[in-house]
């Protein structure tokens, strides 16, 4: 009875977020009807009947006395052995995720609620947390990898389209872009684990890691390359502080608290290939070291609360993947817990530190004394040296760059090779462009004699 | 009964719309090309119900047709892109000319995926590429559709005669015995340039890049979506190749994933909407050809439904992409920005169309491309990790043209730049289909079939 109730409930829960999502989306596309109250009513339902739903789930597990559910809706593509099975997965890691999820959603939604009242991206923003619910939702509840990839790329798209939220700036938009590359150069990882899996086990349900034979290690090292991007591991530590351009609330929600922790959530589910191979472990304590070191210096060094605080949540997660190397994963997870909650608050108050901090010394009768790093006690070179070091963000982003950009100049060569090609076959002496000039200036010239 | 009777109307009745087509009043011309695609839809339905319940082949002289699973989940997608291009097509782009083509190459693209045998194929992809060829008349764009498909004619033609050569051109594809014969490797040769020749695939993709830069109208996007090209590479390359030598097939997927990996960079570093728009089609269907190409089951499934998906999503993708330069009168970046500003709903079914053509989670291009991977892994990972960068670069791609286009500074703003009624249903429409079929994949005739 227990069983059948958390499969009713979950079922339901996982439904509400794309329901609320397609009304929304439906009414943008093919309505001019927009009221701010619909949407407050339509959010506020869902998270909060999405999270009644998963802890009424999560108590008939309890009561249940099963420490894990798995929930079979059946094959989404059945193609001769090939099959991909819509298979959920309900267990304490699960629930434990839906719940934050829904709570933060309704939380962070209240606030941006009165924080974007009346802006012109109002709905907008409102129609990305419905993506990023639904991202976060699949991606936890799945029970196999490429239902959970799915979910994945919800949320891709969707935090860079909020890093881009403001617009009508330039710098947003090229830092969504950067983002955005980052997510789907890491994903060329967990796609490829994904699709080796299945390859060698048949199936890419989580439960089957284990029947994986020798190629093992390569599809653990590439889930981890996988992981890598929206986690902001070393060396792609520098996107995060990029999509800070967004608003508050997305930044708390997405960088302080869902999104950045999808990535030792994978962990989490990738362990039974973790402990399988010392050589995953190592390269997890490493990258996690290595991030811990580079955010907490690079972290030092900025200007502003955003940019430190997402440096920070950087930080936090490569702690995160230390934990996961020594097996300590009940302890990754509450530090998962804490750390969404406190860092999506400090994120949301970001804009009243200032002041906070000013009221603070009016009450001391004193500065606020942040001088007494450890830093202060190295020679001065060795100082400056590492100063210098981390204003520089140890170079990742300026490394990524000339990669990007050696690559560029190779295709611009065969772009200009097609282009000159095109025109000496069609007998086009100019190019396109410069036709396109030619004819709008004639367009112009015409729209002034009609005017004259 | 002959379930093939509605099926060969289907591709019939747009050839009587060419006449009527003709004859009208410029005004109705949108309705008529509508009217067209939607009783060439309805027809292909009620085949499609009809499937399974009577005789599914018929011969008329040296033609033979045949309706299956593959052409049960092409034909819909086909009348319906058409629909779509009479519908969303800007008032001043759609000329007599231009509803005659559309008409004249559903007709084609649908004769040619019902036909059973090499003569009645090529017969048909002839025709297709005539119809291609005389889209546009003028300057270096028509130039260059004459050109290149006159190429494309040209190895078809001479594939036709070095098939009667060896007896095989009127057989059925069930029956054709492939011998190892010398002749083989010469078609297997032309098929292969005609084919990556009309669907563009790079360094082919020349034509596509050239031909939409210069002429920015949804008469290009015609000859650009793959209505025809494909069926000859599953029906005819692939058995000759395998059975002439598997290695070479081996060899070929690699190549073909390369040209895709190129075109979906070359994509990436435009700085004009039109030219992106042809790269990243030229990628998505160096990506279907490599599919086709693919010894696995699995693999020519996939490429079928990517070809079916990339069918609809291109041509919503496409025109989203043409009615986004007929609102700013141009093609180039810098004349581009902030359009999200005033039209976000063009905005929105932009994103989506670009995601679904580009095989993102959810969408009916994500079938395609998901078995696509999964049978390449019997190529190795090379083969298997090109693949995924295509589709990574190709949603990158799609990325930056929507921040470019829609976000940044808006420009000047002018009347009507938001959606009109017609351009939404059509896009709106499009999109339905293509999340249906993404989040419901047996809905899809080729895998209910193979279930």
């Amino acid at each position: 009875m227990w069983l059948e109730l958390v499969d009713n409930l979950i079922i339901i829960a996982s439904l509400l977020t794309p329901l609320a999502l397609l009304t929304l989306g439906a009414t943008m596309l093919l309505t001019r009807y927009r009221s701010e109250k619909l949407v407050h009513v339509l959010l506020s339902s869902t998270f909060l009947g999405s999270l009644i739903l998963v802890l009424g789930a999560g108590f008939g597990l309890f009561m249940s006395g099963e420490s894990s559910r798995l929930i079979d809706l059946g094959p989404l593509i059945q193609l001769g052995s090939y099959h991909l099975e819509l298979v959920l997965l309900v267990d304490p890691l699960s629930i434990i995720m839906l719940t934050l999820n829904f709570i933060l959603c309704g939380v962070v939604g209240y606030f941006s609620s009165k924080y974007l009242h009346r802006d012109e991206g109002y709905y907008r923003f409102f129609m990305m947390m419905l993506f990023l619910a639904t991202g976060v939702e699949l991606a936890v509840i799945a029970a196999g990898f490429d239902v959970m990839f799915i979910g994945w790329e919800l949320l891709g798209i969707s935090s860079a389209l909020l890093v881009a939220f403001f617009y009508r700036r330039q710098a947003p938009t090229q830092n969504a872009f950067w983002t955005y590359g980052i997510y789907r150069l890491t994903d060329i990882g967990l796609l490829s684990a994904i699709i080796a899996l299945h390859h060698a086990t048949d199936d890419v349900l989580m439960s089957n890691l284990g029947l994986l034979g020798s190629s093992s290690l390569v599809v653990g090292a590439l889930f981890i390359f996988g992981a890598m991007g929206k986690g902001g591991l070393f060396p792609f530590t520098g996107w995060l502080p990029r999509a800070m351009e967004g608003p508050t609330s997305s930044s708390a929600i997405f960088y302080g608290a869902l999104s950045v922790h999808m990535s030792p959530f994978l962990l989490l589910r990738l362990s039974p290939l973790i402990e399988a191979h010392k050589e995953l472990q190592i390269a997890i304590a490493a990258l996690g070291v290595l991030t811990l070191l580079h955010a907490s210096m690079v972290g030092r060094v900025q200007t502003d609360a955003k940019s430190t605080m997402a440096y920070a949540s950087a930080a936090q997660i490569g702690i995160m993947w230390v934990w996961v190397a020594l097996g300590w994963y009940e302890l990754t997870i509450i530090h998962m817990v804490g750390h969404a909650i406190a860092r999506s608050w400090q994120i949301l108050r970001a804009p009243s530190f200032i002041q906070e901090r000013r009221i603070l010394e009016r009450m001391q009768g004193a500065r606020v004394n942040h001088d007494r790093h450890v830093e202060r006690f190295m020679p001065a070179k060795l100082e400056r040296f590492l100063y210098h070091i981390a204003l520089q963000r140890w170079f990742t982003d300026d490394f990524l760059l000339v990669v990007v950009h050696t690559l560029k100049k190779g295709v611009l060569w065969i772009n200009s090779a097609d282009t000159q090609l095109f025109q000496a076959l069609t007998g086009s002496d100019k190019p396109a462009t410069s036709t396109e000039e030619e004819s709008s200036v004639e367009i112009q010239a015409k729209k002034s004699t009609s005017k004259a | 009964m002959n379930v093939l009777v509605p099926a060969i109307l289907a591709a019939l009745v747009p050839l009587v719309f060419i006449v009527i087509v003709s004859k009208i009043s410029s005004r109705y011309l949108r309705a008529a090309g509508v009217l067209g695609a939607a009783l060439s839809f309805g027809l292909a339905l009620v085949t499609v119900l009809l499937q399974g319940h009577g005789e599914s082949i018929s011969t008329l002289g040296p033609f033979v047709f045949h309706f299956d699973a593959v052409a049960a989940s092409l034909s819909l997608p086909m009348t319906l892109a058409i629909a779509v291009i009479m519908l969303a097509t800007p008032q001043k782009q759609l000329t007599t000319h231009m509803v005659n083509h559309a008409m004249g190459l559903l007709s084609a693209g649908l004769f040619a995926i019902l036909a059973d045998n090499p003569v009645t194929l090529i017969t048909a992809e002839i025709i297709s590429a005539l119809w291609a060829a005389s889209l546009i008349r003028e300057g270096y764009q028509g130039r260059a559709l004459r050109l290149f498909m006159g190429i494309s004619i040209v190895a078809y033609l001479a594939s036709i005669v070095v098939l009667g050569h060896m007896n095989i051109l009127v057989q059925p594809f069930s029956q054709i015995e492939y011998t190892l014969a010398q002749e083989m490797y010469i078609v297997t040769g032309l098929l292969g340039l005609a084919v990556m020749n009309r669907l563009g695939v790079f360094p082919w993709s020349i034509w596509m890049a050239g031909t939409f830069e210069h002429s920015r109208g949804a008469q290009t996007l015609l000859a650009m979506v793959p209505m025809a090209g494909v069926a000859p590479a599953i029906y005819l390359v692939e058995p000759m190749l395998e059975a002439l030598n598997p290695h070479m097939l081996h060899t070929l997927v690699p190549v073909l994933l390369g040209a895709a990996v190129t075109s979906a960079a070359l994509g990436l570093v435009q700085n004009n909407l039109s030219r992106s728009f042809a790269f990243l089609l030229s990628s998505v269907e160096a990506l279907i050809l490599a599919g086709a190409l693919d010894s696995s089951p699995m693999g020519v499934t996939g490429s079928e439904i990517l070809w079916a998906s990339t069918l609809l999503g291109a041509t919503g993708f496409g025109l989203t992409v043409v009615v986004s330069m007929a609102r700013v009168n141009d093609c180039k970046f810098s004349a581009f920005g902030g359009l999200a500003a005033h039209t976000p709903a063009l905005a929105l079914f932009f994103l989506i169309l670009g995601a679904a053509m580009t095989g993102i989670p959810g969408t009916t291009g994500f079938v395609g491309a998901e078995l696509i991977l999964n049978g390449s892994v019997s190529h190795g990972i090379f083969p298997l990790i090109l693949i995924v960068t295509v589709l990574c670069v190709q949603g990158l791609s799609v990325m930056r043209l929507f921040f470019t286009i829609f976000y940044g500074t808006p420009v000047k703003a002018a009347h009507g730049m938001e959606l009109m009624t017609r351009e939404r249903v059509a896009f709106f429409g499009t999109v339905i289909i293509l999340i249906l079929g993404g989040l419901l994949p047996s809905i899809i005739p080729l895998i209910s079939a193979t279930a």
